[in-house]
């Protein structure tokens, strides 16, 4: 068996996890929420950890010559927010100025774009792929649009804001959104009973 | 030289020339010349034991195969040598035979494969028990087909009428067959016979399958052991161009495998980048519009949210100097709407003196927190930031749980649980509220399942989310009993609860929602357009160019 110690660790674990939701004995309660904790800071730990693979990865493109120029700008400006929130506390001008200047803006400008690029998709979809379907996706999107804003000087939209637009975003929408959540949720709990049972263990990779 | 070619005979097994007169290869003992056996020397039908003869007992040999034995050598006269060569071969069954001999019976074959234990000794064994009488079936004479026939058969081996005619005169010249060396050297070692005096010096096998064979394997020499004796092969191959070039090929082949290869990016038309410039031009002037021209401000509010009333009214039930837990979970690109949509709710709880512990499972969480906190009109200051959790669900409900477990201290190291206001905290149960803030409905559903169910009834969960979160958390709003108390959708559901209350509205929201309003109206008419003169366009061309059909027969074809 590939990594009997991990497994084993994973299935007492889990099982522990598991049991601690049905049972309420006070010590498994207890120890459920100990090894809950140390999932957190490993969680913590695989963070930093991630952001350390990050690095390494750049620092060996920029010792490379490859794209160097990015990846030492990507480096500096880790390691450069890394230690101002060292130094700096979270209310400081500095911290909030790097927020508001750099972080914000820049994920903002990337939804905005994001914007101008459906509404492009949508204006040649008619003209890539003519259909029913692609009809009907442009009359839904259309009508869920209208439907939450107010038209100048009217005001909602009479039955396609009270009426129409509810009705698509819970009823057809949410159906297919749920039924989506429960295909995950049976994977969720297949995946669980695997690595319960041992069958399955991402953790020796 | 051709005299000497003509004098050797090589050897079928080995290839190596030997000598024209041996029998056996000199070198691997192989038989050269084929075994011939004489025709009129061959047993015929009247050597075989006759009806009322005795012949061996089998099926006493079978039972006692060395009392049996004893039998056999007490008959043979003294002095006589008994030859494998002698044993008489039974012939194949003639026609007309009785069946007996054809199937054997089970002691039959047990005798027979004692008798196989049984070394040369079988030979002159005398018969005892009786074979039934066999009588050979008239051979037809006549056509010269059928003479040459016989003779086909003769030369086989095989018994024939004129062999049989002839086997009176032939009996008494019955010769000992001679048997393949390979088979004799089968023999144990100890009865392979001396060899002749030529053959003496060449080495004999002594065990294993060639035991008593000589000559076979060449024995190691001395200079065969010795690496620098051994002659020299070159072990690099005789490669031509051609080869070569296939192997440059295969191994580009391979190399271009490992090696990243860099992504096309297909020039874009011009007309295209056109179109996108345009698209983005319509919705930046819709956008600033209201800003420049106040003749397309407008001032109707969006339609009525129902779970953005029941939000007010939880908020509306709490008492004064409440302990709001408050869960920044949004990535920086929604913070606009979300800032939008939270800010109402937050100036409701400022109203109440409410105090805000704020959370987040989100790294920028914190960040985006104090931005929002810092940016309403009258800065929130009762608010306590306890920071990031990380874990996912599991830090989740770990929180919930124990969340001075997880923060003890904030990240100067002072005690966070000591002012009056987060004393009493001990679970997420001990918060008067709990609003989430997220644009992901993961995250809403994971608030829900890992953290409500702790909650108990006296805290009841809101949910502040952007529009595209909204057909996911609804439903925990529509059930009975209700998951979450009250959910607050995007800008417009910020402007239906801050319309509840009829508080006032802040300028910069209105200008937000009315450039909001005039970008939704623009990508509307844009959509529309496109879409209609794409049909159209398609439609056109479909009547200019119709597709013709498939023709199936060639009256269609000729058609």
């Amino acid at each position: 068996m590939k990594a009997p110690v991990s497994t084993a660790v994973a299935i007492g674990v889990g099982g522990v996890i598991l049991l601690g939701y049905f049972l309420p004995v006070p010590y498994l309660t207890n120890l459920r929420l100990l090894l809950l904790q140390w999932a957190v800071f490993l969680a913590a730990a695989a963070l930093f950890v991630a952001a350390l693979n990050l690095s390494q990865h750049h620092w060996v493109r920029l010792t490379n010559r490859h794209e160097a120029g990015t990846s030492g700008l990507l480096l500096i400006a880790l390691w450069g927010s890394f230690v101002l929130g060292l130094v700096y506390p979270l209310h400081s001008a500095a911290v909030r100025g790097l927020f508001r200047f750099l972080i914000l803006p820049i994920g903002v400008a990337l939804l905005g774009v994001l914007t101008v690029s459906l509404i492009y998709a949508a204006l040649q979809m008619m003209r890539r792929r003519p259909g029913l379907f692609s009809v009907l996706f442009l009359t839904t999107a259309m009508l869920i649009l209208l439907g939450a804003t107010a038209l100048p000087g009217i005001g909602p939209i009479p039955f396609l804001s009270d009426t129409l637009r509810p009705w698509l975003a819970q009823v057809p929408a949410a159906a297919g959104a749920r039924g989506i959540l429960l295909g995950v949720a049976l994977g969720t709990v297949a995946t669980g009973l695997r690595i319960l049972l041992g069958s399955d263990r991402p953790y020796g990779e | 030289m051709a005299n000497e070619q003509s004098e050797t005979i090589r050897c079928p097994m080995c290839g190596k020339p030997n000598p024209a007169e041996e029998e056996v290869c000199r070198h691997c003992g192989a038989r050269l010349k084929p075994l011939t056996v004489d025709a009129k020397a061959r047993p015929t039908a009247d050597s075989y034991p006759q009806a009322g003869e005795e012949i061996f007992d089998l099926s006493a040999a079978a039972e006692d195969p060395l009392s049996s034995l004893d039998a056999l050598l007490s008959d043979v006269p003294e002095g006589e040598d008994l030859l494998l060569g002698e044993i008489d071969v039974p012939l194949p069954e003639e026609e007309g035979a009785p069946a007996e001999t054809d199937a054997l019976l089970p002691e039959e074959e047990a005798a027979l494969a004692a008798n196989a234990l049984l070394p040369e000794a079988l030979g002159e064994a005398k018969q005892t028990e009786p074979l039934p009488p066999t009588e050979a079936a008239p051979w037809p004479e006549g056509t010269p087909e059928e003479e040459a026939l016989a003779e086909a058969f003769a030369d086989a081996g095989a018994e024939t009428p004129a062999a049989e005619e002839a086997a009176p005169e032939a009996e008494e010249a019955l010769a000992p067959a001679e048997l393949p060396s390979w088979l004799e050297a089968m023999r144990p070692v100890e009865s392979v016979p001396e060899p002749p005096e030529e053959e003496a010096e060449t080495p004999m096998e002594t065990q294993g399958p060639l035991a008593g064979l000589r000559g076979v394997l060449t024995p190691l020499t001395a200079a065969m052991l010795n690496p620098e004796e051994r002659p020299w092969v070159s072990g690099r191959l005789a490669l031509s161009p051609e080869h070569k070039k296939k192997i440059d090929i295969l191994e580009q082949l391979v190399r271009d495998e490992f090696t990243p290869q860099a992504l096309s990016h297909p020039r874009t038309p011009g007309t295209q980048r056109i179109l996108r410039w345009l698209v983005a031009a319509v919705m930046l002037l819709a956008a600033f519009l209201p800003l420049v021209a106040p003749a397309f401000r407008q001032a109707a509010l969006p339609g009525s949210f129902p779970a953005a009333r029941a939000a007010q009214t939880v908020v509306a039930r709490l008492p004064q100097q409440a302990t709001v837990l408050l869960a920044i979970d949004y990535s920086p690109a929604f913070s606009a709407e979300m800032a939008a949509a939270a800010r109402p709710l937050l100036a409701d709880l400022q109203a109440k003196k409410a105090h805000l512990v704020v959370v987040s499972t989100h790294p920028l969480g914190p960040a985006l927190a104090d931005n929002l906190l810092t940016s309403l009109p009258r800065p929130y200051t009762a608010a306590t930031t306890l920071g990031y959790v990380p874990g996912g669900a599991a830090g989740l409900y770990t929180f919930a749980r124990l969340p001075r477990l997880l923060f003890a201290t904030n990240a100067a190291g002072h005690p966070l649980w000591t002012g009056a206001a987060l004393a009493r905290i001990h679970t997420a149960a001990d918060f008067d509220l709990v609003v989430v803030c997220t644009d992901d409905p993961e995250v809403a559903r994971m608030w829900v399942e890992q953290v409500q169910p702790l909650l108990g009834q006296g805290t009841p969960l809101l949910m502040v989310v952007s529009a595209q979160a909204e057909p996911l958390v609804e439903p925990y709003y529509e059930t009975a009993p209700r998951q979450v108390a009250g959910v607050i959708t995007g800008l417009e559901g910020g402007m239906a609860y801050a319309a509840t209350r009829e508080m006032k509205v802040s300028a910069y929201t209105w200008l937000v929602w009315n450039g909001y309003s005039w970008v939704v109206l623009a990508a509307v008419a844009l959509m529309a357009a496109a879409g209609l003169y794409n049909l159209l366009l398609g439609w056109w061309e479909a009547r200019r160019h119709p597709r013709q059909p498939l023709l199936l027969d060639d009256t269609a074809d000729e058609a």
